[in-house]
């Protein structure tokens, strides 16, 4: 394991001659993996660029460890090939006209190592992640998982201090990536610096990362650990990201006016004015008809969606209250559940999580 | 442009569909004249004059090096009227048979240095040729005025210190009025042209050298009888007095 | 249901396409067989030998070479500021650049003369402080031969570059190569096809050079006259020996081109 490598304190605005603003903390502990999540166009490229040094900000501070990358008002301004930032781009941005092992090599030569000393070590780099055998090969003769990994070796191989991972499994098919997740969450525990990993699949963020932040149009809107996040999940895309239901509403007195439309009864008293609640899908029952029972929180609705995962089913209910259900195949099978059939739904006060909004 | 304003008049000519009087109905129509380049000027007038009279008929101008006209005649081109710089590019178009006429004599001219205005390079008559530091063009051999100036040369003993051989008279004036040539060798009618724009400097009689000029009528022309006219006009009297003017001498 | 003997050939292009294609080839290529035939071949070792015909070879070789060298390296860097900077008034560079293209090559060399010719702008003041002429010179026909080439290579190579993904280049940045790292070991190695392809269109286009050749540089055997030069003496003299020059600079340019395998054309 390597030793202890400072971490990046990032926290910037910068402008695209788009319109788009990009206003953002970023802060990535050495030997912590974060994970930057959002939707497209939300800003992560903006934000992998600005600390690669691809772009420079228009105010604020880049600083890793102890040295300032990007400083406007001081002037201090470090070019992207003396950060010392390794960054594995979307695609691997490979060297179509170079081999694997010149590819992994190339770094190594940047700083001054002779072909022969630059191409053993990437060649070592090679082995360490299992691609011995490519090195001879140009990126075009490589399979996605390979070429994948030739370029997390040519990112590690100059011995950087923050590791920037943009989608690194997005290129790939179903089984390749749940192979290779696996595989790049040991190499990323190995390595001592701090990584950001840029994605907009859970997955990653779930299994790979440490913390969570979130950005949507230029902000972020949460940031936390994985299990923070995962607990009290603060806007709708976060939700779908942890896979909740969320409502956004007023509340009084122990009673919600869902801003989308309806009512629901919930079990702190205390909270008033706006908030957000999320209800997991398990908690949300399916009956035939009205049920008699001690849910505060009945309603009649339509079937809008059915999604089949696994060994689970996901039942979208009509509005108002466009919520979704788990429940079992079985249970489909016995309310006969199709889009348009008629159902009853049911939730616990004691199920809906209350956040102040 | 003169062409265009010829042509409206051959328009209205023939859109009123009369003839002028004394005029061969025939002759109407335009007539190509194929002239060799140091003909511009005097060519051009001549074609205005005979317009002005003769008001159903254009004369069409194509000049450029005798050689090359040569070449493209007997390829086929259909001119009316072929006058080159030398008789014996239109002996060989008599020769292979595309002239239809017999070829006349209708002008004489000699050669002369020109040189850029106010002579920089202090020339002063042919034997300043051979002086290597100035820049001296000639035409091209396979064109009559190079020819003629090889000649002069030859005969005027002197070993000329030669920088460029240009395809034809026009372009060597161009350079000369510009300056990059000091001292060209070309035809008298030419300096006459560009009084003003260029000096020149005589050629002494002992080694003058001139060319006959010659016209003849094409086998290939549209316009037969109109081009027969036009070379009557050439060889009239109001023709050599309009050649007097340009420079150039009876033949 | 297939009809019996209608079996078509699965080529990839309709007939109609294939049909104006071959009207394209034979427009080109009946003016050479027609060259071709009219060769005097029972003179041609004389001809080719004679003194004009080696000195117009060995110079139109040297020039048009000459011309295509630094049009690659004048060419390249001017297309990576066109193609890759936000400098203002690059619309205007390019523009400017590419107007040898399209302006007739003898307005070229004319402008070329008012430019560098002894009175010229640029052209007499040098020649008044160092002596140095170029009209009439060797360097004279390799100048007004870059001016009429250069525009291949930078409209070849700035369209290549903005067809090139930037991210290898953004990779190599972020592994420690400079920007002049990443021009060298990067870019051009990437820019390989547009380079040779634009080297060997400049390099033709100099070699057939005429109209600004000898409105600039002149015509004179051995030091101006290049092989289009001699063409056109020639063809007003020895119509035999124009033929034959022809067939060489035929045979020279097809060299050029077809020299140009497709194996250097293909990106990586």
């Amino acid at each position: 394991m390597t030793p202890l490598e400072p971490g990046l304190a990032a926290t910037f605005v910068v402008r695209r001659g788009s319109g788009f603003v990009l206003d953002a903390t970023i802060e990535v502990p050495a030997a912590t993996t974060v994970a930057l999540v959002g939707p497209n166009g939300a800003g992560k490229s903006t934000a992998l660029e600005a600390i690669a040094g691809l772009l420079p900000i228009d105010s604020g501070k880049v600083v890793l460890g102890d040295r300032v990358l990007d400083d406007p008002a001081t002037g201090d301004w470090v070019s992207p090939e003396e950060r010392r930032i390794g960054v594995l781009f979307q695609d691997y941005a490979l060297f179509p006209h170079l081999s694997a092992t010149d590819n992994v090599a190339f770094g190594l030569r940047c700083s001054g190592a002779r072909r022969p000393a630059a191409r053993k070590e990437a060649a070592a780099w090679l082995d360490r992640l299992g691609v011995a055998g490519v090195g001879g090969r140009k990126p075009r003769r490589l399979s996605g998982g390979e070429a994948q990994r030739v370029a997390l070796a040519r990112a590690l191989a100059t011995r950087p201090r923050l590791l920037v991972l943009d989608e690194p499994l997005a290129a790939l098919d179903v089984t390749t990536r749940t192979r290779l997740r696996t595989l790049l969450g040991e190499h990323l525990s190995a390595f001592g610096g701090g990584r950001l990993l840029v994605t907009h699949d859970p997955a990653d963020a779930f299994v790979l990362a440490d913390r969570i932040a979130i950005v949507e149009n230029g902000l972020i809107v949460q940031e936390g650990t994985v299990a923070q996040v995962r607990a009290n999940p603060r806007s709708a895309y976060a939700a779908d990201l942890v896979g909740v239901n969320f409502l956004v509403g007023t509340a009084t007195v122990g009673e919600v006016a869902v801003a989308a439309g309806g009512h629901l009864t919930i079990a702190d008293h205390a909270v008033s004015g706006p908030v957000l609640l999320t209800i997991h899908p398990r908690a949300v029952s399916l009956f035939p008809e009205p049920p008699h029972g001690s849910p505060r929180n009945t309603w009649q609705t339509n079937v809008v969606a059915i999604q089949r995962l696994d060994d689970r089913v996901r039942v979208e209910l009509a509005p108002p209250l466009a919520i979704s259900a788990e429940v079992t195949p079985g249970a489909v099978a016995d309310l006969g559940l199709a889009p348009g059939t008629q159902v009853w739904a049911a939730v616990k006060a004691t199920e809906i999580a209350v956040q102040p909004g | 442009m003169r062409q265009v304003v010829a042509m409206s008049l051959v328009v209205a000519a023939t859109a009123s569909g009369c003839a002028s009087a004394g005029e061969l109905p025939d002759a109407d129509g335009s007539v190509l004249v194929l002239a060799a380049a140091s003909l511009t000027d005097v060519f051009g007038s001549l074609a205005d004059v005979f317009e002005a009279t003769h008001a159903g008929t254009e004369i069409r101008l194509n000049f450029a090096a005798s050689s090359s006209l040569r070449e493209q005649i007997l390829g086929g081109l259909p001119g009316d009227v072929f006058a080159s710089a030398d008789e014996t590019n239109v002996d060989e178009v008599v020769a292979a048979g595309d002239a239809s006429g017999e070829p006349k004599a209708f002008a004489r001219n000699g050669l002369a240095i020109a040189v850029p205005a106010g002579n920089p390079a202090a020339v002063n008559g042919i034997a300043d040729l051979a002086r290597s530091e100035l820049l001296v063009g000639l035409c091209a051999e396979t064109v009559p005025c190079g020819e003629l100036a090889r000649r002069a040369i030859s005969v005027a003993g002197i070993e000329a210190s030669v920088d460029t051989h240009e395809p034809d008279v026009r372009a060597l004036l161009t350079k000369v009025e510009a300056g990059e040539l000091d001292a060209a060798i070309v035809y008298a009618t030419d300096v006459a042209a560009a009084a003003g724009r260029v000096d020149s400097v005589e050629i002494e009689l002992a080694v003058d050298v001139t060319t006959t000029y010659a016209i003849v009528t094409l086998a290939a022309g549209a316009n037969p009888d109109g081009a027969e006219l036009f070379v009557q006009f050439v060889l009239s009297a109001e023709g050599r007095r309009i050649l007097g003017d340009h420079g150039f001498v009876a033949p | 249901m297939n009809a019996p003997g209608r079996r078509h050939r699965r080529g990839a292009l309709p007939i109609g396409v294939a049909g104006l294609a071959g009207i394209g080839v034979a427009l080109v290529a009946v003016p050479l067989v027609a060259v071709v035939w009219r060769v005097p071949w029972s003179r041609l070792a004389a001809v080719l030998g004679d003194e004009v015909v080696v000195d117009a070879l060995r110079l139109s070789l040297a020039t048009s070479a000459g011309a295509a060298v630094i049009s690659l390296v004048i060419g390249v860097p001017l297309a990576l500021v066109v193609a890759r900077t936000e400098i203002p008034g690059r619309s205007l560079i390019r523009a400017i650049v590419t107007l040898p293209v399209i302006l007739p090559p003898v307005v070229g060399g004319a402008a070329l003369l008012y430019a560098f010719g002894r009175r010229g702008i640029v052209g007499g003041p040098l020649y008044e402080a160092t002596g140095i002429l170029l009209p009439f010179s060797g360097w004279g026909v390799v100048l007004a031969n870059t001016f009429i080439a250069m525009p291949f290579m930078v409209l070849t190579v700035e369209s290549a570059l903005r067809g090139l993904d930037p991210r290898p280049e953004a990779a190599a940045r972020t592994l420690g190569a400079s920007r002049w790292t990443v021009i060298r070991r990067v870019t051009l190695p990437l820019l390989r096809p547009a380079l040779v392809a634009g080297f060997v269109l400049s390099w033709a286009r100099a070699l057939g050079e005429f109209g600004a050749t000898v409105t600039f540089a002149g015509n004179l055997q051995g030091s101006t006259q290049t092989m289009p030069l001699a063409v056109f003496v020639a063809l007003e003299s020895d119509r035999d020996a124009a033929l034959a020059i022809s067939l060489l600079l035929v045979v020279l340019s097809l060299a050029i081109l077809v020299g140009l395998r497709d194996r250097w054309l293909r990106s990586w």
